[in-house]
């Protein structure tokens, strides 16, 4: 379970202080396929980026299941990272000189997996994929939609928990927006917790919950109201 | 050859002129040089050889040079001429080692044959006498030049005492043949320079006593009868060295020189 | 991770690399020839600190083995004036000559050497002096008890003279031998003469290998020279004793150059010191140019791959590991630009020393690892600062849009 409890992050900027995100209370069960909308600039990054354990709030507790993750050093919350969250990204991030296969050997081999179980794991998934036959070939040499499904792999190669998702529609065509929902939602009948932020409404359709960002606020009213409606959903 | 003693200097030139038409081996085989040197030992007398290539100025003056220097010293010296490239006097030439030396040049050759000195060019009268040596400076400097160790064995009488260690080291293998004896009265006048060179105090002198000097003449020491065989073979050993600068390549293990290896 | 990304950019790894690589290549080779050249200049100075050169006035010195070779001539009679003068720590003279010539279709040096026999009489001289005129010889007065073995032919290698040489006997050096495929006891036409050969002389790398030696009037006879010589040489019995004939030469043979290897060595000996400090400057400019430029390449990879690094560590990579691939990519690039820097100081070195230097450089192990070593260290060094900022990115970098 993810929780949020009173936080708040600021930037200074020019001696001006921007509230950047704030949230009084948030409860994300596990299992649960959440999706943050809102427009540009509206906060999602932030917000992906406090439960991902990257970014310090500045004030209030974030809560994975009992802990409290910026109370643990950051290598620990590295480790937390490879262990039990996977990441999406909008431009797939992956390393332009290793392999295919090399590249969602990455989490594997930050686990200290052994290099013969990395690659047979990757291998594996890759396949899964449909990109058995594209191994060894890197990202320059791959379409988009091949590179999404490769940076797919990799999210979910360590087996993770939480799936972190920053806009992973947003460059791709209806097939390959397709192939990607598809497998969230395969991830979710899985009984990973998946939190998208997207400003696609197609893919926030397919998310069990939507809660709105504007201005670095999730709608208040949209959570009272939910949680009004199924409380579960909002306190675990 | 003709000795010569006080000859006006204009007649000096011809003379060394009938000096070279005159220059066939006497009778018998000897050079005329060598008959010269013969009769000289005979006479005990030092012979002063004046040995040219031509007849020059400088020739002429070294061989007044000579005659007037040797003129104090009465019948002890007589002074002769020879040209160092006269195929007759070539061995002798070649025994004096000096047929490519600096002419003219004066020899002084002791009765018993030793080499008391060599002057290039001019000699004075300082020198002369200096080349006039006594009896057992001239013995030693014979045995010397013939690579000799040589023990000076003082006495003040007749007989000659060795010294015993002296006599146990003329057995070693290594100096058998390498060592000779010269007797030297410490009461005769005509020694004085001689012991006062090898800075001997004759009054202190008790008992069998030598002095040993090696080629080409340096002192390496004094022995009475109390010293060992072993300590005068460590002294001849010792005076092998050098000096005491410790790059002396003579103070290491006698080994030869690596070849040099630079390239070109 | 880190090898991957070096295969993928190679004329950047080169670029980055390249500073630390010519400053090594440099280093290594003004070392290998500065410390053979020094060893060369020991060497020689140990071998022939006590030998002392009279040679003509006109004649330049850059080899003492080439000393001989200077075109101009000096009346034999010095050497009988060296004797005669009776100079404390004269040990050997030994007077050279030579000619041009022609042995078997090679054209050779012919050279002319008195042996030692001849001049034992001269030697003996020095009885008269010692005898005559005694408070004139202070200092070094060494008995001579034994004679260095001179018969041998080879005794011209090792003590530079030879003992007995007949008019008509040759020793040859070890080139001219070989290349004339000529060995001990073949009779030869030099000059129009004939000769027996007596010996070959063992290789010594130095211009003796190319000579043919013959009794010194032979050769003077032979090519009508007269009683003239190329060089004395005056072995001392130490340095200080050669040190003290110097002058006394100087002023016996006014009409001469009197020179010590010390004299012909100083060229080389300011060279060495020469290169010894440029080694220390190229050892300053590789710290400061290479290492800031490593430096700056690291971080410019850094800032270039900030993404990347943002994207590692949401997958999991701690800040420590961030700082070790950029501290891994410069330990593999120190290395390899310090071992290919090495490699190319080592070759430049071998090859260009003889002809540099007038020496052979050989591998110095020691200078070599010690130089690869400080290469590797100052990629590290120079690393540290650009991996840690790249450890201390912020992770949010991932989600930056292109």
């Amino acid at each position: 379970m993810i929780r949020l409890e009173n936080v708040v992050k600021y930037y200074s900027r020019r001696g001006e202080t921007v509230t950047a995100f704030k949230c009084e209370q948030l409860r994300i069960e596990p299992g649960e396929y959440v999706a943050i909308v809102g427009p540009s600039g509206s906060g999602k990054t932030t917000m992906l980026s406090l439960l991902g354990g990257m970014l310090s709030p500045s004030a209030g507790k974030v809560w994975l299941d009992d802990t409290s993750i910026y109370d643990l050093p950051a290598a620990d919350r590295s480790a937390l990272r490879s262990q039990r969250m996977g990441f999406v990204f909008q431009t797939f991030n992956l390393v332009p000189y290793l392999t295919a296969l090399q590249n969602v050997q990455i989490p594997l081999c930050l686990l200290g997996q052994s290099a013969a179980d990395q690659e047979r794991r990757a291998a594996e998934l890759l396949g899964r994929f449909g990109l058995g036959d594209r191994l060894h070939h890197r990202p320059s040499e791959l379409s988009v939609g091949q590179q999404q499904r490769v940076a797919l792999a990799r999210t979910l190669v360590n087996d993770p928990r939480i799936i972190l998702a920053d806009e992973p529609t947003g460059n791709l065509d209806p097939a390959s927006r397709e192939v990607v929902l598809d497998a969230f939602d395969a991830a979710h009948r899985e009984g990973r917790t998946i939190v998208m932020v997207t400003h696609d409404p197609v893919a926030a359709s397919r998310a069990s919950r939507s809660l709105t960002l504007r201005e670095g606020e999730l709608s208040a009213a949209d959570g009272e109201q939910e949680a009004n409606e199924s409380p579960q959903r909002l306190s675990a | 050859m003709k000795n010569h003693t006080l000859l006006p200097l204009c007649l000096l030139g011809t003379c060394l002129a009938f000096g070279n038409i005159a220059s066939a081996q006497q009778p018998g085989g000897l050079s005329p040089l060598q008959t010269t040197l013969n009769e000289s030992t005979e006479a005990g007398k030092f012979t002063f050889i004046v040995f040219h290539r031509d007849s020059g100025e400088s020739t002429r003056s070294l061989h007044q040079q000579a005659q007037a220097g040797t003129a104090p010293h009465g019948e002890r010296a007589i002074v002769t001429t020879a040209r160092v490239d006269d195929p007759a006097e070539r061995s002798l030439v070649e025994k004096f080692g000096i047929s490519r030396a600096p002419m003219p040049m004066a020899v002084v050759v002791a009765p018993n044959g030793a080499v008391t000195g060599l002057f290039p060019r001019t000699i004075s009268e300082e020198q002369i006498a200096a080349a006039i040596v006594p009896p057992t400076m001239m013995r030693c400097m014979k045995e010397l030049q013939a690579q000799k160790l040589v023990f000076v064995c003082l006495t003040r009488t007749d007989q000659v005492e060795v010294p015993q260690g002296v006599q146990a080291v003329q057995q070693f293998p290594q100096f058998k043949d390498r060592i000779a004896l010269v007797g030297m009265r410490l009461d005769d006048p005509a020694e004085a320079r001689f012991y006062q060179q090898m800075k001997l105090d004759p009054r202190q002198i008790k008992g069998p006593h030598a002095v040993l000097i090696a080629p080409p003449g340096v002192l390496v020491g004094q022995f009475d009868s109390q010293a060992a065989a072993e300590q005068i073979a460590a002294a001849i050993h010792q005076a092998g060295k050098c000096c005491e600068d410790a790059n002396c390549k003579h103070n290491h293990a006698p080994q030869t020189t690596r070849p040099a290896t630079s390239p070109r | 991770m880190i090898w991957q990304e070096l295969r993928s950019r190679p004329w950047a790894v080169l670029s980055n690399s390249l500073a630390i690589l010519l400053g090594v290549a440099a280093l290594v080779a003004i070392r290998h020839i500065t410390v053979h050249s020094e060893q060369e200049v020991s060497q020689q100075l140990a071998q022939l600190g006590a030998n002392i050169l009279v040679l003509p006035q006109e004649a330049t010195l850059q080899d003492y083995y080439a000393a001989d070779q200077n075109g101009g001539t000096i009346p034999e009679e010095h050497v009988s004036e060296i004797y005669l003068a009776g100079l404390t720590g004269v040990e050997q003279v030994s007077a050279r000559l030579n000619v041009p010539a022609n042995l078997g279709g090679h054209d050779v040096t012919f050279t002319g050497i008195l042996p030692q026999s001849e001049l034992e009489a001269q030697t003996s001289w020095q009885t008269t002096t010692l005898f005559t005129a005694p408070k004139d010889h202070e200092g070094c007065t060494k008995a001579k008890l034994s004679t260095a073995n001179l018969e041998s032919p080879e005794s011209l290698v090792t003590h530079r003279a030879i003992q007995n040489l007949k008019a008509n006997e040759l020793v040859l050096g070890a080139d001219v031998a070989e290349r004339a495929a000529f060995s001990a006891g073949d009779t030869v036409e030099l000059l129009g003469r004939s000769f027996t050969i007596l010996g070959v002389l063992p290789a010594t790398g130095t211009v003796d290998d190319s000579r043919v030696f013959a009794h010194l009037h032979t050769v003077q006879d032979a090519s009508g020279s007269g009683p003239v010589c190329n060089a004395i040489e005056v072995i001392g019995c130490c340095e200080d004793a050669a040190g003290d004939l110097v002058p006394k030469l100087r002023k016996l043979l006014p009409s001469t150059k009197v020179v010590t290897i010390s004299q012909v060595v100083q060229t080389q000996v300011g060279v060495n010191r020469l290169m010894a400090n440029t080694s220390w400057f190229v050892l300053v400019v590789l710290v400061v140019v290479g290492g800031v430029s490593l430096a700056g390449a690291i971080a410019a990879n850094v800032r270039e791959r900030r993404r990347e690094i943002g994207t590692l560590m949401a997958l999991g990579a701690t800040p420590r590991f961030v700082q070790r691939l950029f501290l891994g990519k410069a330990l593999i690039l120190g290395l390899t630009a310090g071992t290919l820097g090495c490699v190319i100081g080592l070759v430049t070195a071998i090859l260009a020393g003889p002809s540099w230097a007038g020496v052979t450089v050989f591998v110095l192990p020691a200078t070599s690892f010690i130089a690869v070593l400080m290469a590797t260290a100052l990629a590290i060094v120079s690393a540290w600062w650009p991996a840690r900022h790249a450890a201390a990115l912020d992770p949010c970098l991932c989600f930056q849009e292109v």
